[in-house]
């Protein structure tokens, strides 16, 4: 009788429904760092070790980890388990599920917004704004202020967040962005091309959520000018002034993407005018 | 040049002419969105089968496709006493409505339009043809009128 190995998990072959699942218990994989962390995923002693009868059942995968078009389930060979790995509360949740109610930490933070909702609605916005706009330089600029507007609010968040101190030069300022951006977007951009002053940077980057699946119009659309717009936004609330421009974009057919970010001067804290 | 452009722009250009094109567009991004969204997860969660009944269809927009969008299922799904037709998707704290101060004349804009098109697109689309609004009701509740002829063939799918 296949029985899940984890060991806060009661999923047994009595309590799965076969049919409906497909199959639903996987087996440990050969590969050795792989296999070391579903062992962890056990919970189980670290002098424990699966036999080649010992499997993993199907609740602790997400559905990414699946391997699509398949009647029979079966995992992609990196998979690893992540969901349900930790018990928080019995519960009675009726007769013909588990018994106990799990949770994981990728469970907790439900806030996380599904990246191919971002995708799909940046690319929305942008093809109603050139619907609604002739001109593609007014829909980068456009897109640029949307950005510098979410810049503007974003510092503070970011700030909270990583309780992180004043810069006192550009290259700690390069790494907080670079920060920012693998706290915001997920992705993780390469910090290069200094200039001989140290004023000037660029950032480079082969993936980025916003610009997946885009088919670019061949009009000059600056497709990504939200980041720039951010990046301008952001550094402009902790007193930098810098500009922000596209050098090389990956949707225009180079290599990279690469945006290049110049500093420009200090701002100082001038009172607003009207109020003393 | 600068007036042409403050005139032609479209976050000026909505706005200054009321709520009622704010809702508009972006009930029609919610659209473009839900289109796509449809394929990616029947493929994806559902095995590349559609659902074929009403009821179904709901609950998959209810839980699964609000559980991939949102990380978190719709509150509720209600069926309406007094109209067949019509069901309500109700959600406690929408995440677009999140941070959302509205402008004082625009009272009655709700930024939850923009899922109300996402549903409506992927029930049309997925071959229930609906009409879906937002309002402001135990939090969010969308409202999910469907056309007669999708009520008329459920109810011969029953039949059968």
């Amino acid at each position: 009788m296949p029985r899940c190995s984890v060991i806060v998990c009661k999923n047994n072959s009595c309590i799965v429904n076969y049919v409906k699942d497909g199959n639903p218990f996987h087996t440990f994989p050969k590969d050795p760092k792989i296999k070391e962390k579903w062992i962890n995923a056990t919970g189980r002693d670290p002098s424990w070790f699966p036999t080649k009868n010992n499997t993993i059942c199907s609740s602790h995968f997400e559905p990414k980890c699946f391997q699509p078009l398949k009647k029979v389930r079966r995992l992609f060979e990196w998979s690893i388990p992540t969901l349900k790995l930790r018990m928080v509360l019995m519960n009675y949740m009726g007769p013909s599920t588990s018994k106990v109610c799990f949770y994981s930490e990728l469970d907790q933070k439900d806030s996380n917004l599904n990246s191919e909702l971002l995708t799909l609605t940046y690319g929305a916005l942008v093809s109603q704004m050139l619907k609604e706009t002739e001109n593609t330089d007014d829909v980068n600029k456009q897109l640029e202020r949307i950005g510098y507007n979410m810049g503007v609010r974003l510092i503070e968040d970011f700030l909270a967040r990583t309780s992180s101190n004043r810069c006192l030069e550009m290259r700690e300022t390069a790494d907080k962005i670079q920060q920012a951006f693998r706290l915001y977007l997920n992705m993780q951009p390469t910090v290069t091309s200094w200039s001989s002053s140290g004023d000037e940077f660029s950032l480079v980057w082969d993936q980025c959520p916003l610009s997946e699946w885009v088919e670019m119009p061949n009009n000059g659309l600056k497709y990504c000018a939200l980041i720039p717009g951010a990046i301008r936004g952001a550094l402009q609330m902790v007193q930098l002034d810098v500009q922000c421009w596209f050098v090389q974009d990956q949707l225009k057919g180079d290599a990279v993407t690469e945006l290049r970010v110049k500093y420009i001067k200090r701002l100082e804290d001038a009172i607003p005018a009207g109020e003393d | 040049m600068s007036s042409s452009r403050s005139k032609s722009s479209i976050l000026d250009k909505p706005l200054s002419k009321g709520k009622g094109e704010v809702s508009l567009a972006l009930s029609d991004i919610g659209h473009d969105v839900g289109t796509r969204l449809l394929d990616l997860y029947f493929v994806r969660e559902r095995n590349s089968k559609r659902e074929i009944k009403l009821l179904n269809m709901l609950l998959f927009v209810k839980s699964t496709l609000w559980k991939v969008l949102f990380g978190k299922e719709a509150d509720k799904l209600e069926h309406a006493n007094d109209d067949e037709r019509t069901y309500y998707i109700i959600e406690k704290d929408a995440l677009v409505n999140k941070f959302i101060s509205v402008p004082k004349d625009k009272g009655s804009l709700n930024c939850a339009t923009f899922n109300a098109g996402i549903i409506e697109a992927v029930l049309t689309k997925g071959g229930f043809p609906a009409k879906v609004t937002a309002h402001w009701h135990k939090g969010t509740t969308y409202m999910v009128k469907f056309d007669d002829a999708v009520i008329a063939r459920d109810k011969s799918l029953d039949d059968r």
